[in-house]
């Protein structure tokens, strides 16, 4: 069959098995533009900004556990996809950008809309390849998926030419490519190792990060902390992976995580780190991290294995395969008083922190951490929830109960400020049934809050709550404490959010008042269409517990 | 610090030297002498000559490995690194 290259793209999407873009046209794109008019069996989401396109690619990308897709112009239609490619880079999440390129015979010569985006993206790509054949379209679309989703996943760059995209060529429908991925076969020595620390450790402790949900491991890691008696603390991207109500969850770590396993991983004998990469913001200062403890390292990306922490028993596989085999060689055990340290630990937490933000009271104003633990009981800790980044984003962290797998979106390696609306629209996308609620502060929802047009256009479902203290409040926090109260250009003076909400057809409501918040939560739940929920909060509002920068995490401040 | 002499075998295709120079910078190791070649059809045959440590080495050569087209990264010679054979480096390339 002759087709042009263009369509030969779209088909070979097909046969991926996608079903769902994320795109903005333009002219070195107008070919593939051209192929996905009428085309019933991918559907496309016409973003506001090619940033929104990346981001949204990666929300569906994370609520699916599949490839996400993004579609872009040349030139500074790709090169706005950057800051959503490095976030994807930095958080593990599989997607495939697309971007046009001028025609090939022009390339070097600073045609119009001509950018090196392969240059660009080469330090913030898995892998990106310039296509300037259309007899290469569907092999590397293939790899391109192949590289995205295995091993550790990632975002991959396809630029393909405009004339690549015109040119016409005979296209065989039945040709499939077929990449084998196999990692590497682990030694049984490993796990005899592991497991002989394992068997013997007084205080051992579990860090699970986000590779236990990238690998689908949540069972097996349960299986194994059940059988263990271990005690298990999550990585912010980490979060859901582990039942919050389950007796050995103890909590988040890093920097605004919880007391006890900050404090305890330094009395810990033994860490198991699981599919997480010791993140500066997880260990604080190196020095005086994890001081007491023998380290069982298990990553699949074998270039984490001793980059920040050195690992006594470094196992580079799969989550779900190395724990179940693991806990074929470990003994049942319990670990009843150690267990209870932490349960102790958490007692003091709750009474100087977290009774006091959640709470409900009659006067001053609302606290961020008392909206999010309303929704969380409301929603029974069952919704979606996508946030940005500073105080509203760890507010959640901390005050959300996750009980399903893959139910925390957010930005971790990269922290970009305008996530999580765009990575809610995303989600919602993929998840439609789902309640999905996109938390932001006042500042990060104007970092993308074009988007907001594709909830109307799209007619998505989609709750957003705005957590507004006018001020970019984790700055305002680091400049109280840090920086003498000298707050330098971080007051808001905001828009009216709720007129924005109106002029993008979304229902709005604006609390400022304990009495009303409970109320106004049921309001957003209740809506059968999208809905923005205002609520003015504290602004002097501060993120606690705290791992200051360059400190350790057993000098993990309370106040 | 030591100086290593490191081979790599990678495709031979566009942009390669830029993806391994890119792994070099970032982790401010600077290529002290650098050698690529055809080796067949498809590859490229490379010797690199870096001051550095054991660490900074075992980084980098995990980092390397992760390039997608580079078949084979490895340290064929180290030797401590005096003021002399720093000389002899410089003269000689
Ligand atoms: C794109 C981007 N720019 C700047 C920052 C630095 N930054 C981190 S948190 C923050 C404040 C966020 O303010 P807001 O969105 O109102 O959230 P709050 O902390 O008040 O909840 C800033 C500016 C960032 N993370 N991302
Ligand atoms: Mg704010």
């Amino acid at each position: 069959m002759e087709m042009t290259g263009a369509q030969v793209l779209v088909r070979s999407l097909l046969q991926m098995g996608v079903d769902t873009v994320f795109g903005y046209p333009g002219g070195a794109i107008m070919p593939v533009y051209d192929a996905l008019f009428n085309e019933d069996g991918l559907r496309h989401i016409l973003v506001r900004h090619e940033q929104g396109a990346a981001i949204a690619a990666e929300g569906y990308a994370k609520a699916l556990n599949k490839v996400g897709v993004c579609i872009a112009t040349s030139g500074p239609g790709a090169t706005n996809l950057v800051t959503g490619i490095a976030d994807a880079m930095l958080d593990s999440i599989p997607i495939v950008c697309i971007t046009g390129q001028v025609n090939s015979f022009l390339i070097g010569t600073d045609a119009f809309q001509e950018a090196d985006i392969i240059g660009m993206t080469l330090p913030i790509t898995k892998w990106n390849y310039q296509i300037s054949k259309a007899t290469e379209i569907q092999y590397i679309i293939s790899k391109a998926f192949h590289i995205a989703i295995s091993g550790r996943p990632g975002p991959v760059l396809i630029d393909i030419t405009k004339d690549a995209q015109q040119e016409l060529l005979q296209f065989d429908l039945s040709q499939i490519n077929v990449f084998d991925y196999s990692p590497d076969l682990i030694d049984e020595k490993f796990y005899f190792k592991a497991a002989q620390l394992i068997n013997q450790a007084q205080r051992p402790f579990i860090l699970a990060g986000h590779g236990i949900t990238i690998a689908e491991a949540e069972a097996e890691l349960e299986g194994f902390i059940n059988l263990t008696g271990i005690p298990v603390a999550c990585t912010l991207l980490g979060l859901s992976a582990v039942n919050p109500e389950h007796h050995l969850y103890v909590g988040m770590l890093g920097m605004h995580g919880n007391y006890a396993p900050n404090i305890l991983t330094n009395e810990a004998d033994l860490i198991i780190a699981v599919g997480m990469r010791f993140d500066d913001r997880v260990t604080g200062s190196l020095k005086s991290y994890a001081v007491n403890a023998k380290v069982i390292h298990i990553d699949i990306d074998r270039a984490e294995l001793n980059k920040n922490v050195k690992a006594d028993v470094p196992i580079c596989g799969d989550a779900k395969v190395v724990l179940n085999q693991l806990k074929q060689h470990v003994i049942p055990r319990n670990h009843d008083s150690w267990v209870k340290r932490f349960k102790e630990l958490y007692q003091i937490e709750h009474e100087v922190v977290i009774s006091n933000e959640t709470q409900k009271k009659d006067i001053g104003l609302i606290k961020m951490a008392e909206v999010i633990n309303l929704l969380s009981k409301k929603t029974d800790g069952n919704a979606i929830i996508v946030s940005d980044v500073g105080q509203n984003q760890m507010t959640v962290a901390r005050y959300y109960d996750f009980k399903n797998p893959r139910s925390h979106i957010t930005s971790g390696g990269l922290g970009t400020m305008g996530y999580a609306l765009p990575a809610g629209i995303g989600a919602k996308v993929a998840k439609p049934n789902t309640e999905v609620i996109v938390v932001c502060g006042d500042g990060g929802i104007q970092m993308n809050i074009q988007e907001l047009a594709v909830i109307a256009q799209e007619n998505l479902n989609l709750k957003i709550i705005i957590l507004n203290n006018e001020y970019l409040g984790m700055v305002r926090q680091w400049q109280e404490l840090f920086f003498d109260k000298r707050y330098s250009f971080t007051e808001l003076l905001n828009p009216n959010f709720q007129k924005i909400a109106e002029a993008y057809s979304i229902p709005s409501l604006r609390v400022d008042d304990h009495s009303l918040l409970s109320q106004g939560i049921d309001q957003l739940l209740q809506a059968k269409t999208s809905f923005l929920l205002e609520v003015m909060v504290e602004k002097q509002g501060k993120v606690f517990p705290m791992v200051e920068a360059g400190s350790g995490v057993g000098d993990v401040r309370l106040q | 610090m030591n100086m290593y002499v490191m081979m790599l075998i990678t495709q031979n295709t566009l942009c390669m030297l830029q993806k391994v120079a890119g792994v070099y910078s970032r982790y401010r190791i600077n290529i002290e002498h650098l050698n690529a070649s055809r080796h067949s059809e498809s590859l490229s045959y490379w010797n690199v000559v870096v001051n550095t440590s054991d660490e900074k080495m075992e980084l980098l050569i995990n980092q390397l490995k992760k390039i997608v087209g580079l078949v084979e990264v490895k340290v064929i010679d180290k030797m401590p690194l005096s003021e002399t054979v720093k000389s002899v480096i410089n003269d000689k390339f």
